[in-house]
């Protein structure tokens, strides 16, 4: 199968040399940005994104144009433009690449904005462990500026525009705009209520246009080639391509651009080349810690942010982790569980405790400790964390639960009644047989650290349940496949 | 120096144009793009572009420019190298070790032959 990708705003990235600014110059670079300033009016500017459908890319989908139009009509001398790069997604890399690959397309996008806003500052947040894209964006600013492209008065057109880096510790909470906004003012990385939104009040409580990294690479192509080019790509509701990073159980681990609306399982089968060792499709992850879990049988809908939010999952900024068979559902919302118990922030009741509440919930279901009740009980928690939580990160890290006790039940069920782990990776259901394969060589009495096996050469061997320790060095050991688990 | 105009703008892509590492059919320039974001870096592509610069030394090949890019996409491939040969279609490749590196320089930069093994083929239409 052959899908062919769009690249978008991954157009220079693989081809140009990211930290020499003539190569950028040279695909059309800047000329978005000049543009802007010589031939178009503020209102322009925002009309063309309005027009192109852009949403962003950071989550939630919001739409651009709509954004930017609220920052320029804010009142206030002073405006700033954000970069949110901090990329939190367990498992996600867009942004780093981008990053990475062209960050003159992300440069150039926020001084675009900058003039449609009325805003005279750019400030990237970006998480400090991203040494390579850091010093990239660190080159590129001093390069642009070096010409002129940032600074005072850039290309003579009166409008000056500075941009600045501002690196993030790591904490996933701070991907939310209002605790990244925090973070950047010296303060807690903890989030507040909106409203107000950041283009009304944002940082430094100033009218502050926030955009995704990817979101803004987007722009200036958009710019240069107008809305209807942008909206020949994708589909009504979200024009354009997204970029997702395709890990987990794949053969082609990578970043796949593809028009919105192309199939999960384009993606997956055609584009990173299927399961690896004739394993089958379980579920992809998308969404990160806010998404949920998408089995087989909707590998066909074509993805944009509606259809995702209708199976339960969503958009997020773009990581897909593939699950084959030998994935557990439980022991993967658990481990989204963990993520997001960890990084709350605590300021809010509902997600401080209440995580730590599922979290325990689904240890004890891993731990074959699980009774039926457990699953209503994280069902109703679930959706009280989802209604009361302060921010976005409570207000959807239930999803990884939801989403796989909605479609992967049975997993659920085999857990809690049988205490069994159908996929044999949950530590402490899992056990270890051995069947009439074996040929007695004794590798595995040899090899097990607590001596639970026996058996006399050349017999069947058996394994002492009661002593067993389930570290699985027999399972690896065995060259004649005598061992299963489950 | 500062670009004072649109115009000074177009002007530095014009005078600029032989200095970039962009295929460029009237350059007699070859340039070999390593992929070292943190993906084809992490599969020792660093190593990888030393080879090649090594090797090129060795032919006495004085045309070949050896660039850093960023992520192709393809992580699963990396360490990548893309040869740009002026009036020909680029190849990428994938999987590039050492042997392979320098299978690049003495078969397709010196004799024109394409060493088909490391040859990845990726459907992308660029904007
Ligand atoms: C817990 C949490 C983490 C987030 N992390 C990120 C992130 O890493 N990168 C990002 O762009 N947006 C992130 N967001 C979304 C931002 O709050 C914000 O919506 C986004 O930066 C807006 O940009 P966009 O409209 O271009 O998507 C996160 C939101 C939440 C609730």
């Amino acid at each position: 199968m052959s899908v062919s990708q769009v690249r978008i705003a991954l157009r220079n990235c693989g081809v140009i040399n990211p930290e020499n600014i003539k190569d950028y110059i040279a695909r059309g670079g800047y000329d978005a940005m000049a543009k802007c300033l010589f031939a178009m009016s503020q209102d322009e500017v925002i009309d063309i994104i309005k027009k192109s459908g852009l949403r962003g890319r950071g989550g939630a989908g919001f739409p651009t144009g709509i954004k930017w139009e609220t920052a320029r009509r804010a009142q206030s001398d002073v405006k700033y433009v954000l970069c949110n790069a901090d990329e939190g997604d367990p498992g996600a890399f867009m942004d780093r690449s981008v990053l990475e690959g062209d960050p003159h397309a992300v440069l150039e996008a926020m001084a675009i904005c900058g003039y449609a806003i009325g805003a005279r500052e750019g400030v990237i947040y970006v998480r400090a462990e991203y040494p390579l894209a850091v010093k990239r964006l660190q080159i590129a600013i001093e390069q642009a500026t070096e010409l002129g492209l940032f600074g005072e008065n850039i290309l003579g057109s009166g409008f000056s525009f500075t941009m600045r880096l501002y690196f993030g510790a790591g904490a996933f909470v701070c991907g939310e705009e209002t605790s990244l906004m925090n973070s950047v003012q010296g303060g807690r990385g903890e989030p507040r209520l909106k409203p107000p939104f950041p283009a009304n009040v944002g940082l430094w409580n100033k009218p502050t246009n926030i955009n995704n990294v990817e979101t803004y690479a987007n722009v200036p192509t958009i710019i240069r080639n107008g809305a209807d080019w942008y909206r020949g790509f994708g589909t009504e509701k979200s024009p354009g391509t997204k970029v997702f990073a395709v890990v987990g159980k794949v053969n082609k681990v990578g970043l796949v651009e593809v028009p919105m609306g192309t199939t999960l399982r384009d993606i997956i089968e055609g584009i990173a080349g299927g399961i690896p060792n004739g394993k089958r499709f379980k579920a992809a992850q998308t969404g990160g810690p806010s998404g949920g879990c998408i089995p087989a049988e909707h590998l066909d809908t074509p993805i944009d942010y509606e259809s995702l939010i209708a199976l339960g999952s969503m958009m997020g900024s773009g990581g897909m982790i593939v699950m084959d068979e030998d994935d557990c559902m439980v022991g993967i919302a658990k481990f989204y569980l963990t993520f997001t118990a960890e990084e709350s922030c605590g300021k809010c009741t509902p997600c401080r405790v209440g995580n730590m509440r599922l979290l325990e919930t689904l240890t004890r279901i891993t731990d074959g400790h699980g009774v039926e009740e457990d699953l209503t009980s994280l069902e109703n928690l679930g959706a009280t964390i989802k209604d009361t939580a302060l921010c976005g990160l409570g207000q959807s890290s239930p999803n990884p639960i939801l989403s796989t006790l909605h479609y992967f039940k049975d997993e659920y069920l085999a857990h809690v009644r049988e205490h069994r782990c159908p996929a044999g990776t949950c530590q402490k259901l899992v056990r270890y047989r051995i069947t009439d394969k074996c040929v007695g060589c004794t590798v595995c009495a040899r090899n097990c650290p607590v001596s639970c096996i026996s058996g006399d050469r050349k017999q069947k061997h058996s394994i002492d349940q009661s002593r067993c320790i389930k570290c699985g060095v027999c399972f690896s050991k065995c060259r004649f496949g005598a061992i299963v688990k489950g | 120096m500062k670009l004072s105009s649109w115009e000074a703008l177009k002007q530095y892509r014009e005078d600029t144009k032989d200095e970039v590492s962009l295929l460029n059919p009237e350059s007699t320039k070859i340039i070999l793009a390593v992929g070292e974001a943190t993906c084809g870096i992490a599969a020792g592509s660093k190593k990888i572009a030393a080879v090649l610069q090594e090797e090129s030394k060795k032919m006495g090949l004085d045309n070949v420019e050896i660039i850093p890019t960023g992520c192709y996409g393809c992580c699963y491939a990396e360490p990548m190298v893309e040869v740009r040969i002026p009036g020909q279609a680029p190849v990428h490749y994938g999987y590039v070790n050492e042997e392979a590196a320098k299978k690049i320089i003495a078969e397709h930069i010196v004799k024109g032959i394409i060493v088909d093994k490391n040859v990845l083929r990726v459907e992308v239409t660029s904007t």
